[in-house]
């Protein structure tokens, strides 16, 4: 039944935010069903202030619906007030765009940004009518899809789903949508979901969890210069999570911090040209209104041309007030001189990520920032006006001792004693407001530490409480995270399919909204673990062999596991490996081909024609599937 | 360069705060490259003022904005960029410049006119109209005082004097007949048209038994205090006895000046 929209209507009245289920936003697409050969429901699994936040979801609106031929909705997880309405009265997940339910659209996907959004996946197949296990699906289901950073190892998630997206979507996923509707064209006795999987794993970057014995490269795009960006995206009328204008202004980062996985998935890095970035950012601010624009990244200092980009912007934009915010800045002075660029229009505070509080741990993880660098910064900041510092830290780290979780404490104190002696030294008054956050660590997929098992639960919470013992200057605010939630998250980051009936249960009794930690049902995930007869912390500690086999083992996400190894080992011997962008090829694999190591744009270098924007590698172009598109190789071994 | 703006808060925007709709005017303006004048200072803001916040869950048919220009523009083509730059929720009503010596809206705006429509159980609108007559013969009329946690509570207050009309408008009729079933997309749902516009919400419920009463009620806005649409309606059905099933839907039809015994419009006799 259509208008799903329509059905809630009577019931707005009785929820908290009820915009959040109404969509028709400024530059919304809303198309003729009956002109598109593959309608696509895209599916964050949480609230729409978090899912309209998410770069990702617009980027793939836009690459979807640009296409004559395709179309794309969206829908989040309901709040629980809207979804006990939505169970009451029987009416299901719908597209916002056309309050269609989720069961009409061709193919439904979700992306995977966390693994403690999985059980929300499962409340929303629920909600869609659209049975949990992938087996169980009727010919007339839709396609239902994933991706995302946590297809890395989407084990647990696996039997849930019909195929995985590795990689990057904004080419691989119109080219999928085709493949359905090919399949759909067939019409009646179509050959059936068995032969659109086959034809699905057949594709590089797509993996078909039913299908056995498959190895999947990701998919990723040789440049990003050309690719399909959202110049014209949905303007939220409620506040979300990140209001404002997302510039993408480069993507990957190969710094090669160990315990970071968007650091080894995302590789190489490629950046987007100032030209193109200017022409971007003038069109998304003249079709949205915004009033900051975000230049996003994983690592912004990083750009080769960040300080020609920032100041171009701010002579621009400076006029109509819009301001402009840095994310994801190295701490060195470089940072702090691009900062006084933007704070023309607005003062912020200033957040860096030091990660680990002694040298030794730092260059255990390789997070190349020494303490001389980070407290000199620190100086220049508040020299230049800066009063607040934010530093993120990690706890739980491997081999990591009671004296680097104090060296923490007395980082954030010789932060404030050197910022506080600039601040007198420039005779100003008052002091540094230092607030530290620290976080536990949670090995992942696909990085060096992929073999370490997280630090127990009792050491944890003993280092948490020491931190807290420490940090009682009344210039530091010191925040934590939960470390049961960080448990469940190691977990599921490097389980293995055996866990998916355990997320089917938990979702079954309740669980949703598992980040939240108010939301979190401690007592169901327990039980649901008892029962299963699994011990999850030891499942969150466990430490794999160097030659076991890993339940990803089968998903190339481009970083090989020599190279992991390699950087492991390092680890250990307190070895540092410097970034390849400066310090020569590391040979993690990501590059493909010599051909496009890496993607820059100083000095105005000419890309298209030193042939470095043309594929990525020899098997990348594959001839009559999808055309142009560019995917990574797949592996076949 | 001052320009007042009438636009509409639609269906689309029910749900809409005051913050949001302030936030979602500010974008539909800059959409439409007015040259916003700012106000001094380390955070500076586009001088747009608003005649008068609209609650969530109510919309309202012709709501008003002084907004000041850094520079004259052509107010022919500018309402014209605003049409196409307002969102679903916005409708884009009228624009014309005003002299710099306008009074305020905020404080030019006396009355607002308001239709509150509901749906009674079968036999209740006698009820209800026993409840309008009740609430306007009475000497005095108390509004409950308001205790929100953390903040400062406001006292109980007698209000009659703000209530000047409420009369029992002709049924919505033929909009109603989908009460629920009428979702933002149909006509933008300007919901100038005061049917339309309280059918699709406020939990009237679909296929609910009995009638849509609408009541048209004109209340003073004050300096000292206003007296909400939602508090009246509690005081028409506590007056006559009864119950409404759900929260009625209720639209600010207009936003009035009332001065030496004439009523206009806000867009009366300001232009330059």
């Amino acid at each position: 039944m259509a208008d799903c929209k329509g059905r809630i209507r009577p019931f707005l009245g009785q929820v908290e935010k009820p915009q959040r289920y109404l969509g028709d936003e400024f530059n919304q697409v809303k198309k003729d069903w009956g002109a598109v050969k593959c309608r696509f429901l895209f599916g964050f699994p949480d609230v729409y202030e978090v899912g309209m936040s998410h770069l990702g979801m617009h980027i793939l609106y836009e690459a979807v619906n640009r296409r004559p031929d395709m179309l794309m909705e969206r829908c989040f997880s309901p709040w629980k007030d809207m979804e006990s309405v939505m169970t009451r009265e029987g009416i299901p997940l719908y597209g916002l765009e056309s309050g269609e339910p989720a069961e009409a659209f061709d193919c439904v996907g979700f992306t995977l940004q966390h693994e403690m959004s999985y059980t929300n996946v499962l409340q929303m197949l629920k909600l869609a009518r659209i049975p949990y296990w992938a087996e169980e699906r009727g010919e007339d289901a839709p396609l239902v899809i994933a991706g995302g950073p946590c297809a890395a190892n989407a084990e647990p998630m696996a039997p849930f789903l019909d195929a995985i997206v590795a990689g990057e979507g904004e080419e691989l996923l119109p080219a999928l949508l085709e493949v359905v509707a090919a399949h759909n064209a067939k019409g009646p006795g179509r050959g059936g979901r068995v032969s659109l999987l086959r034809d699905l794993a057949a594709m590089p970057g797509v993996y078909v969890p039913s299908m056995k014995g498959q190895k999947v490269r990701k998919a990723r795009l040789g440049s990003i210069e050309g690719a399909a960006y959202p110049l014209a995206p949905l303007v939220p009328y409620i506040e979300v999570v990140h209001d404002r204008m997302m510039l993408e202004i480069l993507r990957g980062c190969t710094r090669g911090c160990r315990f970071c996985q968007a650091g080894m998935i995302y590789r190489p890095v490629r950046e987007r040209s100032k030209d193109t970035l200017m022409k971007q950012a003038r069109a998304i601010k003249e079709s949205t209104g915004h009033r900051e624009i975000s230049l996003t990244s994983l690592s912004s200092s990083d750009h080769t041309c960040i300080g020609d980009i920032v100041r171009e912007i701010s002579a621009e934009f400076a006029g109509e007030r819009i301001s402009i915010s840095l994310p994801s800045l190295r701490a060195n002075h470089f940072s702090v001189d691009l900062a006084n660029e933007i704070r023309k229009v607005r003062k912020t505070g200033f957040t860096f990520a030091p990660e680990a509080g002694s040298q030794r741990m730092r260059d255990a993880i390789n997070k190349g920032v020494e303490e001389e660098a980070l407290l000199s910064t620190v100086m220049k900041a508040v020299s230049a006006g800066w009063r607040q510092i934010k530093l993120y830290f990690m706890i739980g780290l491997p081999g990591e001792t009671m004296e680097d979780v104090d060296a923490i404490a007395g980082l954030c104190e010789k932060v404030v004693r050197s910022g506080n002696q600039a601040i007198r030294a420039a005779g100003g008054k008052g002091g540094l407001r230092v607030s530290c956050s620290v976080s536990n660590f949670v090995p992942k997929a696909q990085t060096p530490f992929q073999w370490i098992g997280q630090a127990g639960q009792e050491e944890l919470k003993a280092k948490q409480a020491r931190l807290k013992e420490l940090m009682k200057s009344r210039h530091i605010s010191y925040s934590y995270h939960d470390a049961f939630t960080s448990m469940l998250e190691a977990v599921f980051a490097r389980g293995g399919r055996e866990l998916a009936p355990l997320l089917a249960a938990a979702a079954n009794r309740g669980c949703r909204f598992d980040s939240w930690t108010e939301e979190l049902r401690r007592d169901v995930w327990q039980s649901v673990f008892a029962e299963a007869g699994l011990d999850m912390e030891a499942l969150a500690v466990k430490t794999y062999d160097l030659d076991a086999a890993l339940p990803w083992d089968h998903l190339d996400h481009g970083v090989s596991k020599g190279y992991l190894r390699r950087e492991y080992e390092k680890s250990l011997r307190g070895e540092t490996t410097g970034d390849c962008r400066y310090a020569g090829c590391t040979g993690c694999g990501a590059c493909a081909a010599e051909a496009d190591a890496y993607d820059t744009w100083a000095g105005g270098r000419d890309i298209e024609t030193d042939g470095r924007d043309t594929e990525t590698g020899a098997a990348g172009r594959q001839p009559g599937k999808g055309g142009n598109v560019l995917f990574g190789e797949a592996v076949d071994q | 360069m001052k320009v007042r703006i009438c636009f509409s808060k639609t269906e689309a925007g029910r749900y809409l705060s005051h913050l949001d709709i302030a936030r979602t005017m500010e974008r539909g303006l800059r959409r439409a490259k007015a040259p916003l004048a700012f106000s001094e200072g380390f955070n500076p803001h586009p001088k747009i003022s608003f005649a008068s916040a609209l609650a969530v869950g109510v919309t309202g048919c012709r709501e008003y904005i002084d907004v000041e220009l850094a520079y004259r523009v052509d107010i022919g083509s500018f309402g014209r960029a605003l049409e196409s730059a307002f969102p679903a929720a916005l409708a884009f009503v009228a624009a014309l410049e005003i002299g710099p010596g306008t009074r305020s809206l905020s404080s030019a705006i006396n009355l607002a006119v308001y239709r509150i429509s509901a749906r009674l159980s079968a036999g209740d609108e006698e009820k209800a109209a026993a409840g309008v007559a009740g609430v306007l013969a009475a000497g005095e009329l108390w509004r409950k005082p308001k205790l929100k946690p953390g903040k400062k509570p406001i006292p109980a207050k007698e209000v009659r004097g703000l209530v000047r009309r409420i009369e029992i408008v002709e049924e919505a009729g033929a909009a109603w007949a989908g009460a629920g079933g009428l979702n933002a997309d149909s006509a933008g749902a300007i919901a100038v048209g005061a049917g339309s516009d309280g059918a699709s919400s406020g939990g009237a419920g679909s296929g609910g038994a009995g009638r849509i009463v609408a009541i048209e009620a004109e209340l003073g806005m004050t300096a000292g205090g206003q007296l909400q649409p939602r508090e009246l309606w509690e005081m028409i059905c506590a007056a006559g006895g009864f119950e409404a099933a759900a929260p009625p839907a209720i639209c600010r039809t207009a936003l009035l000046i009332r001065q030496d015994g004439k009523t206009f419009s806000p867009m009366e006799g300001v232009a330059v």
